[in-house]
């Protein structure tokens, strides 16, 4: 889990901890990870109890039977986002087919919007997206090249420079200054919008007590409606926790039958 | 003069005050340079610093900008926007960056750190900012409120952006006068702790000084109290009291000189005591008065020969107890011993308290200070009450024995002439008649002579032995004895020789002695007795003993000796041995005896070997 993301959610671990004392919570602290692995491990040790996580993250650990997705979250008013791939106005690229021979900068392996939508949305395309090394290599013929630029703040660039020919980003920063900045938004066009999916997802590991992740499921659940939980909340860029739409998890279980690459 | 009591108090003050002054002296002088060389300090140092410092941010900011453009240009190669805004980010927050900006080699701004690092994207409208994003060199801008640094980033000869970093003006300002506020509280604080360390070199000083001199101070005012101490015990009377302070300064020689002193008092003491005990014991009266002749002092024995009490006494004028009539006027004894000096053994007397007078042996002397001026006037008196009384029976006798004596120079006189010329005209007119009458009754006149001369005898012995006991004529000659008694022993061969008695004597040597003439009767008395009473055909031995200072004669007979009950008694008048037919008056052997004692000698009989009288005379030799 990224620094920034690990401070953010420093209030609602301690509120947590705080909250559930009673059920052998006595402190709380954000575990950060450097991927889905790492944090794995760390739910099947019980390091982490719970974990905080885009869709395919979760997905992966639910897969290896480390977490129960337990709620959903919103942020800025939105539960769901999508992912956009974009390109240069003037690249000629107008869509998914034209990236044929191109390279694409996704985000990082981990990364829902930056990875798994636009992944499939290249396959969906019929194009057969390859991971180059870097932005410098030769996409194969006939194949769309993918590269990962570590962060989301490096893709805009890329794509104006023309480091890498497409971007994606995730539909809710799309707008965001900090990683596309306005003087490089207005010379690019969004090809490209995925599907939607859940944006936040909140999971506690297996192996919980029932009753605890019963009381960590409702806690989260109230929190927006005191005080305390919502400055916790509001602290941590969230604005409420809701239940998991009934089959939410079938949709995103469906997007993930044969994607046969694991994450890095 | 000193605040304190004790010397090692004053001491350690003093030393206390010249430290505080050397100290006081030194920080003033101190503070005062430094006061002086401050000043010139903070004047220089304001611009220069400033100077200094704007050159050193520029300096920085370069080397800086160049660090960064390093770090940055292999991301900046790779487009690694995030690597880079890691860099950025913690350089801006390390110094008081104003803000940082990375440019693409297109110029645009990539990553500007002025509100966190974020992708701008935009192409720089400030001239200065055009102007930097063109050069291939480092290049410094300043601008109204901030100096930047602007330098290419290059990988090999490829340029790939532009880095600036750019400082606040009021940073720097901020920053110098931080700088200058520094040094000068740098400045302030040397003052202050070289006035600190003056203070607290002062005050170990000082404290230093305290100790050591109450150290030293107490040890050099120990012996000092010793001393103290040991004259209050001297004057409470412990003159046995020695320090025993040893050491070779000025003290030792005071604890030395002290010693003496005590011991001296001590003599002086015993030696006061001494005559003072002298003074109440002795017999004579001493009575002390002033120069003016008031009386300062008398004794126990004047209190008792004047009967006064010693306050009744004390002031009065010494002619108070003067009497009038001594041997000179009282007033003109005092003038007398002022002019003089001394009086001595002046016969006088004493007025006592019942107005008696007793006479006195008055002696007495004016004493003299140093300067020689009177102190007093001495007395001493002795009382001759009883020497006057006897004195005064001496006199008697001594009228009766001059009388007694006038009697007996009669006596003797009447006896050498009035009676002893009669008596020699009888016995030679008797003789006469013998010899002119042979046909007379010659048995009575021989009786008449036999008498006369027997009483001429008498007469003869009776005036030597007066005037052997007067004592008078009796001049003296040098006599030798062994002359003297040969002369005797051939005066009287003729009567030893019709007894047929042998003297042995020797009559070889000398024995010179001071005598009078009359001392040959002793001899011939001596001899003459022996004659009476030893028997005829006897031996007589007569021998001269030296004997170192005196001559021992002896007479040895070879009679029947004198029992021990009469062998003193025959030296007094009329005492003679009992035997028919001696002759004699008795006086003989009293005359001997008187004349011996008159010479300083003496006389005495033992028994002689075999059975004699064995007479020895003992006369002082000449």
């Amino acid at each position: 889990m990224p620094v920034r993301a690990e401070m953010r959610l420093r209030p609602l671990a301690a509120h947590l901890a705080n909250q559930l004392e009673d059920i052998g919570f006595d402190n709380g602290k954000v575990v950060a990870a450097e991927g889905i692995p790492s944090m794995t491990g760390h739910l099947n040790d019980g390091t982490v109890d719970i974990v905080i996580s885009s869709p395919y993250p979760m997905m992966r650990f639910r897969l290896e039977q480390s977490v129960r997705p337990l709620l959903m979250a919103s942020r800025h008013g939105l539960s769901e986002y999508m992912s956009y791939l974009f390109v240069r106005k003037e690249s000629g690229i107008r869509s998914l087919g034209d990236l044929k021979g191109k390279t694409t900068a996704f985000s990082a392996p981990h990364s829902t919007a930056g990875y798994l939508l636009p992944l499939l949305s290249l396959r969906e395309a019929g194009l057969e997206p390859v991971r180059l090394e870097s932005a410098d290599a030769p996409v194969p013929p006939g194949k769309t090249g993918y590269v990962f630029a570590a962060e989301e703040v490096n893709i805009s660039p890329w794509v104006f420079y023309g480091k890498a020919d497409a971007g994606v980003f995730p539909s809710t920063l799309w707008e965001e200054q900090r990683v596309n900045p306005e003087a490089y938004r207005r010379e690019f066009v969004v090809i490209h919008k995925s599907v939607s999916v859940p944006w936040i997802f909140a999971s506690v590991r297996e192996g919980l007590d029932d009753g605890a992740v019963e009381e960590i499921r409702e806690e989260m659940l109230k929190m927006h409606e005191t005080d305390a939980g919502e400055k916790v909340l509001r602290a941590c860029g969230i604005d409420r926790f809701m239940s998991i739409p009934k089959g939410t998890l079938e949709t995103l279980e469906a997007l993930l039958t044969g994607f046969e690459e694991r994450a890095e | 003069m000193f605040p304190f009591r004790h010397i090692w108090a004053n001491l350690v003050f003093l030393s206390s005050i010249l430290v505080l002054l050397i100290v006081g002296a030194f920080f003033l002088i101190v503070v005062d340079l430094e006061e002086r060389s401050l000043s010139q300090v903070k004047e220089f140092s304001s611009e220069n610093i400033s100077r200094t410092m704007r050159e050193n941010w520029e300096s920085e900011a370069l080397d800086l900008a160049n660090l960064l453009a390093r770090q940055c240009a292999p991301h900046l190669s790779r487009f690694n926007v995030s690597a880079m805004q890691e860099i950025l980010t913690e350089a801006v927050s390390c110094r008081d960056v104003l803000y940082i900006n990375l440019h693409n080699a297109d110029g645009r701004i990539l990553i500007d750190t002025t509100e966190g690092s974020i992708l701008i994207g935009e192409k720089p409208t400030r001239s200065f900012a055009r102007r930097a994003v063109e050069v291939r060199r480092a290049l410094v801008q300043e601008g109204l409120d901030f100096i930047e640094t602007a330098v290419p980033i290059f990988l090999g000869s490829e340029k790939l952006g532009t880095l600036r970093v750019a400082y606040s003006k009021a940073s720097i300002a901020g920053e110098t006068e931080r700088v200058v506020a520094e040094i000068n509280e740098r400045i302030d604080r040397s003052i202050d702790n070289s006035i600190a360390n003056t203070l607290l070199l002062g005050a170990t000083a000082l404290i230093l000084s305290i100790v050591v001199g109450a150290v030293f101070a107490r040890r050099l005012a120990h012996p000092l109290n010793r001393l103290a101490e040991g004259t209050k015990k001297i004057a409470a009377g412990d003159l046995t009291y020695r320090t025993d302070i040893r050491s070779r300064d000025e003290i030792g020689q005071l604890a030395e000189s002290f010693n003496k002193m005590t011991a001296d008092l001590e003599r002086a003491t015993v030696s006061k005591n001494y005559v003072d005990n002298i003074i109440r014991t002795m017999i004579g009266g001493l009575i002390i008065s002033s120069p003016k002749g008031a009386i300062t002092f008398v004794n126990q024995a004047a209190l008792d020969m004047l009967g006064y009490d010693e306050e009744k006494l004390m002031n009065l004028p010494v002619t108070a107890i003067l009497a009038e009539d001594t041997s000179t006027s009282s007033e003109t004894l005092l003038d007398k011993l002022k002019k003089t000096g001394r009086i001595r053994n002046l016969e006088g007397y004493l007025r006592t308290r019942d107005n008696r007078k007793v006479p006195v042996l008055l002696s007495g002397s004016v004493m003299e200070g140093r300067d020689r001026e009177s102190e007093g006037i001495v007395f001493v008196a002795l009382d001759i009450s009883e020497r006057k009384e006897i004195e005064e029976k001496i006199q008697g006798y001594v009228k009766r024995l001059e009388y007694s004596g006038h009697l007996r120079r009669l006596y003797t006189d009447i006896l050498s002439h009035d009676l002893l010329n009669p008596a020699n005209i009888i016995t030679h007119m008797t003789a006469f008649l013998i010899k002119k009458n042979p046909d007379a009754d010659r048995e009575e006149m021989a009786m008449i002579l036999r008498n006369s001369e027997k009483l001429t005898q008498i007469i003869r012995d009776a005036s030597d032995y007066a005037r052997v006991e007067s004592g008078e004529s009796l001049e003296r000659e040098k006599i030798d004895l062994f002359a003297l008694l040969a002369s005797v022993i051939d005066r009287l061969r003729p009567q030893f020789e019709e007894r047929k008695m042998e003297v042995r004597f020797d009559r070889t040597g000398e024995a010179p002695i001071e005598a009078n003439s009359m001392i040959e009767d002793i001899f011939s008395n001596i001899l003459t007795n022996t004659l009476k009473y030893a028997p005829e055909e006897s031996g007589i031995t007569v021998t001269i003993v030296d004997e170192g200072q005196n001559w021992l004669t002896t007479v040895a007979d070879e009679g029947e000796g004198i029992a021990d009950a009469y062998k003193e008694s025959v030296f007094e008048r009329f005492e003679r041995r009992d035997k028919l037919g001696v002759k004699g008056t008795g006086l003989g052997l009293a005359i001997a005896h008187r004349l011996v004692a008159l010479h300083g000698g003496r006389i005495w009989v033992e028994d002689a070997e075999g059975g004699g009288c064995l007479f020895k005379v003992r006369l002082p030799q000449a």
